[in-house]
């Protein structure tokens, strides 16, 4: 998954497990960009009677580099709080929840949301809102009868024309995960693989599970380093930098026997236990050695990483565990990777792509870059810039029907895009079929903000 | 770039005492152990250490939380996190625990 349980200890902690990152102009309200976070992967709809929910004590954040040095100029920060109004009983929800403020909702999770401008410890920190109502959990046709209404009503639009939600939503990405991860397979082509079997459709292994999102829409003119809104792509400022992370304080002492009813001591500055800024790079590219300190670190500190996308590891294994069907998937050192160096960790300058760039300049930072002054596309294409969308990844990223995130990557990885760069390159011809079988998310993605769709019930759940 | 370099300016530094740390943290130390110190937190010099030693008790509001490594002093409370070095302070929480 794009960056679902990656590395050894983020996956011990789900709730600051950081999956997605998405950015990119609101097709519906092309002045603002909207910015998605989530988090817990693999949500079980059914998992009561605590149902999953952000955690009290991790500072989740959305940062934005807009002048092209890989560190954060504006950051949105989200804290959680939750209350337990009864709790004399084992029950979510004594009775249907109807309402935000209903008294038969018994564990409810509010927010603030706080804007620091510069850097994010040290910054100039502003508190946008306090005390904003998350939805429930989707429990079920008894619990959660109106369950839209309910999401609906979590969309909070803040001064400056911001909108907010916070919540349970369903899981966007989709992926064969028991096939890529069964030694790299793409079950459409897994009669070519080294160990092969009859070609057979894509399983979608995210179908019917939730994560919790964190999204905000902020007019252009917010996210930009000097206001303005530009028009023309080839401008600098149009393109702005995007990651998110969660952080939790250093010190953490459990209560004691003797402490009851004490939550304990959380104390010390806040610490980065994940980031994410493009998918796949933590999950595919760094390897196991390396994971927790890539979460840890800072997208200005990538350069330490440059050696795993000029020499990328997914593109390795393309080679080797396809051999008939790839076997000119460019690598170093006659071939290194730099198209991919280009994508991911600086942008792609101007002159490669008529009309088009998202260079942030020669600082190497995983970041997703989006050019905000090229419009939505009125008819997107799945494999993004590569399937000849300007608007698609990696320019920015859209939700996953939009930019089907395992193509791309699998075609790229093994040279679709390479002739940009070195004109005498041919890919081979079946890097045009590479896919994980799968094109489309298990339920329809909503037109509007927050775009992921309403999460999955409990009740009515199933995963096949 | 890390974390720890910078305090929140949203939550002011407070000092701490000789006595709240001595009060609070003999503990917190035994249950930590020789903790991590981190490399780019403050690191106070010993006649900072003495006047913050000879501040007035009960400043700080929260608890406080403390780690030794040596003859280094790690101390947090709320966001901040800020190092001692006292050879005398961080034996007597070592002897509080032994």
């Amino acid at each position: 998954m794009t960056s679902h349980r990656e590395a050894p200890k983020i996956s011990q902690d789900p709730v600051a497990d950081n999956t997605d990152v998405y950015a990119f102009v609101s097709p519906d309200r092309p002045d603002s960009v909207t910015l998605i976070t989530n988090y817990i992967p693999l949500e079980e709809p059914a998992g009561g009677p605590n149902f999953h929910q952000f955690g009290d004590d991790v500072l989740y954040e959305i940062l934005i580099d807009n002048n092209g040095d890989s560190v954060e100029d504006i950051t949105y920060q989200f804290r959680f709080s939750t209350e337990i109004r009864n709790p004399d009983t084992f029950l979510y929800n004594t009775g249907p929840i109807d309402s935000l403020d209903d008294p038969d909702w018994n564990m409810r999770q509010s927010y603030s949301v706080t804007r620091v401008m510069g850097l994010r410890r040290s910054g100039e920190a502003t508190v946008l809102a306090r005390g904003l109502a998350c939805p429930p959990a989707r429990i079920g046709p008894r619990s959660t009868p109106s369950y839209e209404t309910l999401a609906n009503a979590a969309i909070h639009s803040l001064d400056g024309g911001l909108k907010v939600f916070a919540g349970q939503r369903d899981e966007s990405f989709f992926v064969d995960l028991g096939a890529i991860f069964d030694l790299g397979t793409s079950r459409p082509l897994q009669e070519f693989h080294l160990i092969p079997t009859p070609a057979a459709a894509g399983v979608d292994a995210t179908k019917g599970y939730n994560v919790h999102t964190v999204a905000i829409q902020v007019p252009k003119t917010q996210l930009t380093r000097d206001a303005s809104n530009p028009a023309d792509p080839m401008d600098a400022r149009s393109v702005i930098g995007v990651w998110a992370s969660a952080s939790r304080q250093k010190a953490r002492i459990l209560p004691s026997r003797t402490s009851t009813g004490t939550p304990g001591v959380s104390a010390g500055p806040f610490i980065q236990v994940s980031r994410l800024g493009n998918p796949l790079i933590n999950e595919l590219f760094i390897p196991l050695g390396k994971k927790d300190s890539w979460n840890a670190s800072h997208p200005s500190d990538d350069k330490q990483f440059a050696q795993y996308y000029v020499n990328p590891e997914p593109a390795r294994l393309l080679r080797l565990l396809y051999p008939a069907a790839l076997p000119n998937v460019p690598l170093p050192p006659d071939r290194p990777r730099n198209d991919i160096v280009a994508a991911l960790l600086t942008g792609i300058p101007s002159g490669l792509i008529p009309g088009f760039q998202n260079f942030t300049g020669q600082t190497q930072a995983d970041m997703i870059r989006l050019n905000i002054a090229i419009p939505p596309s009125n008819s997107p294409n799945r494999l993004g810039l590569i399937g000849g969308d300007p608007a698609g990844f990696p320019n920015g990223r859209r939700i996953d029907a939009f930019d089907d995130i395992v193509d791309i990557y699998l075609r790229v990885a093994a040279g679709a895009v390479y002739p940009l760069i070195d004109p005498t390159f041919t890919p081979d011809g079946a890097v045009g079929l590479l896919g994980d079988g799968l094109q489309n998310n298990d339920i329809e993605y909503l037109n509007s903000f927050p775009y992921l769709a309403h999460p999955h019930e409990g009740y009515e759940h199933h995963h096949d | 770039m890390t974390d720890e370099r910078t305090s929140n300016k949203n939550e002011p530094r407070e000092r701490v005492s000789r006595r709240d740390f001595l009060k609070y943290s003999a503990g917190v130390a035994a249950a930590l152990g020789a903790g991590t110190v981190l490399a780019k937190t403050p690191l106070l010099s010993r006649e900072e250490a003495e006047k913050t030693a000879n501040a007035p008790a009960g400043k700080v509001s929260g608890p406080i939380v403390a780690t030794v490594e040596g003859e280094v002093v790690t101390v947090m409370s709320g966001q901040t996190e800020v190092r001692v070095k006292d050879s005398g302070l961080a034996a007597a929480i070592a002897n509080k625990v032994n």
